[in-house]
């Protein structure tokens, strides 16, 4: 019940500040220079032209009424269209959100799958040569260019050895799965397609790969210094000392003990990939929403702009609150 | 134990994917074309998308234009012929009769007349061609496949514009009409009578478009074959296209770069292809006193004299021509023989000698275009030349949208930018209109140049329905241009297609640069 009153009270949080996150966007959307309304009427617009888009998206009210439509329609989940698409913005986000959440949850898997264990066993081999090689490759990890990254593996692994596909989210000609979810993986599953399951997971290797080597990078550093300093703990000792075998000390003492900094790091990485790479979804074609920022940011487009940043304020919080009430799993000293 | 079987899951689907598949090779058993093209294109509204180099080849493969360029020519389709009265105001149109909306219903002259009208009355997109010279009352139908448009002025190229005009269905977009005369519904559907309808369950939004052929389209097919549809795969990098282009993923590309150019040229089944390009660049000067120092002409004749024009090509890795003036010569209009700057150090001190700043001494921006390595590589050529001047060019990178708003005043417009235009209708005029004649100040003309020699012109070229008469005016507006030396003329990219050597039947059409017609092409 503390719990759940706790999570509650975060929630009631997240309201003000997602609050203050549309006034902030708001009015920095308005205060960069440029005419919206000429830009997306283009370049040989006439002025009659350019008015239209003015009125249309009611550019030509007072501040203060574009700002209550403009939350009017957030609460009834209207985002507006996208001047320069004419789409709903809604729409854009449907198609475009789901992509880099299973992209994000991807790289965090494999972060997880590949940076623990290489953690773990560069501190139990301290100064050792599996150390030498995880500390060699989260180094490598966090110092390549993800630009550079990403090329490198399409040109080796996907034309080269022909293993993977280059960039997309399943091959231009499969028949796509029926949107449920929005997460091909999952929507190949529950449509029973183990084979379209298959051809979407090897699409998802390579950006995965790319948008999670950082996270890899810092999992591996951060766990490796944390078993260090559990495995010089007393209770450790103790432990050994009693008896116990080398699993049980690892796994039950000394891993849930060492996990904290973990937790910290996922949090950390989940914030970032959940706004999408611009970089990785350039070159690997993910029709994510990071590209999709990108682009309404540098066409002015406000209303995606608004909705996308008040999206990420809310997941952010979210993963905030998440990691909070994991930390009271692994330690029940800062339970809730 | 359970995540024991987890991570076993995990790690044995991650070998499992390292395994080879064969998407490559089931890419050659249909005849679906796969183009990679490195820009979206969300909606499909003839009416609110206008022809560019990114949206050509979805639109008139949606929808047919009344006539089409095709190779160097323009040539009727929807239309059979269109003839102008003597003054260039008032304009026939006869369109063909067998002619055929998709959903089977035939293309009329009210047809037409709806279409026009909708572009008149919703104000985007293509309107900028047809609303300073046509209103609500210019279309008269006079029977089922004829209509008269009277212009509220001359133009004389009225024809040109046409195959910018792709004609609806007027039944299909008022049956799905909310109050927006069919915008919300046409983003993403079609009511034409082009030869490729819409796939819906392989239009993804930003990922990939799928066009599937129409068997029973009114114009036919060529004879060598066709395809079953072809699909526009968003792939936006140029590294990305070029391993799509060696590994088969794709059958063609849009844009590669000048650098990949070269690498695919020595890669097995691929053909690479280039033509003269019609999208020249220049380096935009201001002309007015907001300016200060660009507003003297012997300034920016000391700059142009300081420009190494053959360092151009070399940016462009070979894939460019240096610039013979402000048209290309793949365009109809363009003038031979102009007085061009060359680079010559010794006029360009003279030149600097004559205006107010003899030893230079000043500095002046060049803004281009943020990341664009090329424009960044066009405007170090001038930095070095005004070097040896004593003036300093400072480059600077900014987010475009915010140059595309600077410019259209002239209080705000930078002392000078990097900028590439595609003409949008098939003559000079398209260029020489919108860029040098003083009622486009900051709808294109950038410079803020005036010259009432030049507007007069341009205008009678506008009115002129003999070409020979309308080149003449128009190749002396161009003289005048160089003369009075508005603005850098560095170079123009030849147009590069690459292709797998199984496509066929590509015919390049300079005024669709990077729009292949996808209905004349087929894969062997």
């Amino acid at each position: 019940m503390h719990v759940l009153r706790y999570a509650a009270r975060r929630l009631l949080f997240v309201v003000p500040t997602v609050f203050g996150v549309t006034v902030v966007v708001f009015l920095l959307a308005r205060a960069v220079p440029g005419d919206p309304a000429q830009l997306a009427a283009g370049e040989q617009a006439t002025p009659e032209m350019v008015e239209v888009f003015r009125r249309e998206y009611r550019l030509d009210q007072p501040l203060y009424i574009q700002y209550a439509t403009y939350i009017s329609g957030m609460v009834r989940g209207d985002f507006g269209r996208s001047m320069f698409t004419g789409r709903p913005v809604r729409d854009d986000l449907a198609s475009f959100l789901p992509a880099t959440l299973e992209l994000t949850a991807a790289s965090i898997v494999l972060a997880l799958v590949i940076g623990v264990p290489s953690g773990v066993l560069s501190a139990v081999y301290r100064n050792r040569w599996p150390d030498q090689c995880a500390r060699t490759v989260a180094l490598t990890g966090v110092s390549f260019p993800v630009f550079w990254l990403a090329m490198m593996l399409q040109l080796v692994l996907a034309v080269s050895w022909d293993l993977l596909p280059i960039g997309g989210r399943f091959p231009s000609q499969y028949k796509g799965p029926r949107s449920v979810t929005g997460f091909y993986t999952l929507d190949f599953l529950l449509a029973g397609d183990w084979e379209g399951v298959w051809v979407a997971l090897r699409h998802l290797v390579l950006p995965a790969l790319c948008l999670g080597a950082g996270a890899i990078a810092s999992i591996t550093r951060i766990t490796r210094t944390s078993v260090v300093e559990v495995l010089g703990k007393d209770f450790v000792r103790t432990a050994r000392a009693m008896g116990f075998s080398e699993t049980v000390v690892m796994g039950k003492y000394v891993l849930k003990n060492a996990f904290i900094g973990t937790l910290t790091m996922i949090g950390v990485a989940l914030t970032f990939m959940l706004g999408g790479s611009v970089l990785v979804e350039s070159v690997f074609d993910w029709p994510g929403i990071g590209l999709y920022a990108f682009k309404s940011i540098v066409q002015l487009d406000f209303q995606p702009i608004s909705a996308f940043t008040v999206l990420v304020g809310v997941m952010v919080a979210l993963v905030n609150l998440g990691i909070d009430l994991l930390y009271g799993v692994f330690d029940p000293r800062i339970r809730h | 134990m359970s995540i024991v079987r987890m991570v076993t899951a995990i790690v044995a689907l991650a070998v499992g994917a390292a395994l080879p598949c064969s998407e490559a090779t089931a890419l050659e058993k249909k005849a679906v074309l796969i183009f990679a093209g490195n820009q979206d294109m969300p909606n499909v509204d003839p009416a609110v998308t206008p022809m560019s180099v990114y949206t050509a080849s979805a639109l008139i493969a949606l929808y047919d234009p009344l006539f089409m360029y095709r190779g160097d020519q323009m040539l009727p389709h929807l239309a059979t012929s269109v003839t102008a009265s003597v003054d260039g105001s008032e304009w026939t149109i006869k369109l063909a009769p067998n002619a055929k909306f998709q959903d089977g219903s035939p293309v009329t002259a009210e047809a037409v007349k709806y279409t026009f009208e909708r572009i008149l009355r919703i104000k985007k997109g293509p309107a900028w061609m047809w609303l300073p010279i046509m209103d609500e009352k210019s279309i008269t139908v006079v029977d089922p496949h004829t209509l008269r448009v009277k212009l509220t002025k001359p133009f004389a190229l009225f024809d040109r514009t046409l195959p910018n005009l792709l004609v609806v269905n007027p039944a299909v977009v008022k049956a799905n009409d909310k109050g927006d005369d069919g915008q919300a519904w046409l983003v993403a559907h079609s009511a034409g009578s082009g030869p490729f309808k819409i796939n819906e369950e392989n239009w993804r939004n930003g990922a990939q478009y799928e066009f599937i052929a129409d068997p029973t389209y009114w114009k036919g097919w060529p004879k060598g074959g066709r395809l079953d549809g072809y699909i526009w795969k968003i792939v936006r990098e140029s590294s990305a296209q070029k391993l799509a282009l060696i590994k088969g993923e794709v059958h063609g590309a849009q844009n590669i770069s000048p650098d990949d150019v070269d690498e695919l040229r020595k890669s097995a089944g691929v053909r690479v292809e280039q033509y003269p390009g019609v999208s020249p660049h220049r380096i935009v000067m201001h002309n007015r006193h907001d300016s200060k120092y660009l507003a003297d002409i012997n300034v920016r004749k000391a700059l142009a004299y300081a420009y190494d024009y053959s360092a151009v090509p070399k940016i462009y890795n070979g894939s460019a021509e240096v610039s013979k003036g402000p048209v290309p010569p793949a365009l109809p209009g363009f003038a031979p023989g102009l007085p061009l700057y060359a680079y010559d150090l010794d006029k360009a001190k003279a030149f600097l000698a004559k205006s107010p700043w003899p030893n230079g001494g000043f500095e002046i921006d060049y803004i281009y275009p943020a990341g664009f390595d090329i424009a960044k590589n066009l405007g170090a050529i001038l930095l070095a030349g005004a070097a040896k001047l004593n003036i300093k060019v400072k480059l600077t990178p900014m987010v475009w949208a915010n140059v595309l708003s600077m410019r259209t005043k002239s209080e705000t417009m930078p002392q000078s930018i990097s900028l590439w235009l595609a003409p949008l209708y098939g003559d000079s005029d398209a260029l020489l209109y919108s860029q040098w004649d003083s009622e486009s100040w900051g709808r294109g003309n950038y410079s803020f140049y005036k010259n009432p020699k030049v507007d007069d012109l341009l205008t009678r070229a506008r009115t002129s329905l003999d070409p020979k008469v309308r080149a003449d005016l128009q190749a002396q507006a161009q003289r005048l241009i160089v003369e009075d030396c508005v603005d850098i003329f560095t170079g123009v990219e030849k147009a590069t297609y690459v292709w797998r050597s199984n496509v066929k039947g590509y015919v390049h059409t300079p005024m669709r640069e990077r729009n292949p017609l996808f209905a004349e092409m087929w894969v062997e």
